[in-house]
């Protein structure tokens, strides 16, 4: 369970994430399990990672997105617990320090869109669904940027 | 309307949804639906963009990108794909099966403000998913789950989505495959020496190496009996080795696809129309079970009997006694009665090929049943 006071950190280098259009996607690189967060979920993410402690992050989501902390607190933690329990993010061993340099003013994606409960989506069959396809010719053995055909066109 | 016609799987890449594509994407145009296909890069030889005869194709690594789990390649193709949604605002998305793929077009539902979220969605499963360790936080579960239709090409396909995605039973439906008819007539089938046929993909899945199982007891009872498996894939070398294992490799031929060109259209129903039978000794295989079988139907609508094993899809496209011979799956034993009983009634064989082209007509017309079907589903899903 997330402590409100101490700061949480992704938990590099199993996770690899990526903020885009206002959606995280989330790898587990060593479980091959996939997530996805909603924009709110997003920012949540992006506040992890500048370094704010789980009462800082719902204080910042009701303020951005307008909504009353009563509302936002238990929202927040209840997606830090998802997290933590996804081994998604970690205490950070410096829980004391000062929250990092460079908070941004505002995150993507919180500001542009109406609060609702942020919600982490889980694709743990990424790995089965990847036997329906057929096999790739060349993946491993060949070099894909070397050989990526991206401005190719044929009529 | 404008649909992106999402295949998770597409040419030059062969198979029975690959072939079906081909076809329907062309007539749903000519019934007025604009379309794009967006599928798989599965080799880095193949271009990112190009057209096959009349349809754009765009190709993407999702594949490449999942199964590596490079977040940052990840992040260039959904980037690469808002853009594409820009040029081309949809307004269906229609997936062909549920791949990894899918994340894709999930992750820019979601997105904030991105362009695809106004599009509506249609899902039409080509295969029998097999039961998933995880399905509730699945990918392939929440993708049914958030569609606006899902349909199956077979009553299997849809009760699979619908144990999937319980909530989705008044918004999904039936529509079964279909093949335009050929410009060429059934030839009399061939008993002298007869040609058993297996049309398609060489994986585990279709089963071959039953067909192969089956050949010692068949040419006992009808020494001049040839099997002719037809296509490529993974498992041709080993089908080949068995057959010189067990002693007939004579009596086994494994040339590749039909036309390694793809030049004669025609090219694959002459090679149906030169086989006394075709076998479908189908299994499931890891995800997927025979969701159809397209070429059960074209062995059908050249008035070949089809000796098929009951699982997926295939007990509604294969009637037993009617259309050909329906064996247990993984049974080379029963396939090799089954072919015996057929070779040496020619006259049930004939009733069982006319039993099949009745059934085609019947049931998988292709303007009225599938071409049909899909215009009128996407008319009803219009904004």
């Amino acid at each position: 369970m997330a402590d409100p006071t101490a700061r949480l950190v992704p938990n590099e280098p199993d996770v690899a994430a990526r903020v885009i259009d206002g959606e995280a996607i989330l790898i587990n690189v060593a479980t091959g399990v996939y997530y996805s967060l909603d924009p709110v979920g997003s920012a949540v993410w992006q506040l992890i990672e500048a370094g704010l402690t789980p009462d800082q992050i719902a204080r910042r989501v009701s303020a951005d997105c307008d909504v009353e902390l009563q509302t936002a607190a238990p929202d927040v933690k209840r997606l830090l617990d998802e997290l933590l329990a996804e081994g998604l993010v970690r205490g950070d061993a410096s829980a004391a320090a000062a929250a990092k340099p460079g908070v941004p003013a505002a995150c993507e994606g919180v500001c542009k869109c109406k609060y609702s409960p942020p919600t982490l989506n889980v694709y743990r069959d990424m790995q089965d669904l990847l036997a329906l396809d057929p096999p790739m010719p060349g993946l491993g053995d060949v070099d894909w940027d070397a050989q990526d055909n991206s401005s190719q066109e044929r009529a | 309307m404008r649909v992106i016609q999402w295949a998770e799987s597409y040419w030059p890449t062969v198979g029975g949804l690959e072939n079906l594509l081909e076809r329907l994407v062309p007539a749903l145009i000519d019934r007025g639906h604009e379309s794009i296909i967006i599928s798989n890069q599965l080799s880095p030889h193949l271009p990112r963009q190009e057209r096959h005869g009349r349809v754009e194709v765009h190709r993407f690594p999702f594949l490449r990108a999942v199964s590596t789990r490079d977040v940052a390649l990840f992040a260039r193709i959904r980037r690469e794909l808002s853009d594409l949604f820009v040029r081309f605002p949809p307004d269906l998305v229609h997936l062909h099966d549920v791949g990894a793929s899918a994340l894709f077009l999930m992750s820019q539902r979601q997105a904030n403000g991105g362009p695809a979220p106004a599009a509506r969605t249609a899902v039409t499963l080509h295969c029998v998913p097999a039961p998933l360790p995880v399905e509730g936080e699945g990918l392939l579960g929440q993708v049914l789950q958030t569609a606006d239709w899902v349909t199956g090409v077979s009553a299997a396909a849809v009760e699979r989505a619908r144990t999937l995605a319980p909530d989705i039973a008044s918004r999904s439906s039936l529509i079964y495959n279909g093949l335009p008819a050929p410009a060429i007539e059934p030839s009399p089938l061939p008993f002298d020496p007869p040609l058993l046929l297996c049309l398609g993909r060489v994986v585990r899945g279709k089963g071959y190496d039953l067909a192969v199982s089956a050949m010692p007891a068949v040419l006992e009872r009808c020494p001049t009996a040839r099997l002719l498996i037809s296509g490529d894939g993974p498992e041709r070398a080993a089908l080949r080795r068995q057959a010189d294992d067990l002693g007939v490799g004579d009596a086994v031929e494994l040339p590749g696809w039909v036309d390694a060109t793809w030049s004669d259209p025609l090219a694959t129903w002459r090679t149906v129309n030169r086989a006394t039978m075709l076998l479908m000794p189908s299994r499931p295989d890891g995800i997927w079970q025979e969701g159809f079988g397209l070429s059960a139907l074209q062995a059908m609508m050249m008035g070949r009997p089809v000796v098929a094993a009951r699982t997926g899809g295939l007990v509604e496209v294969v009637v037993d006694n009617q259309t050909g011979l329906l064996v247990a799956t993984d049974d080379a034993d029963a396939l090799a009665g089954a072919v015996g009983m057929i070779l040496e009634h020619p006259d049930k064989a004939r009733r069982l090929g006319q039993g099949g082209r009745d059934r085609a007509a019947a049931l998988f017309d292709w303007e009225r049943d599938c071409v049909g079907r899909y215009d009128a589903l996407y008319r009803r899903l219009r904004p």
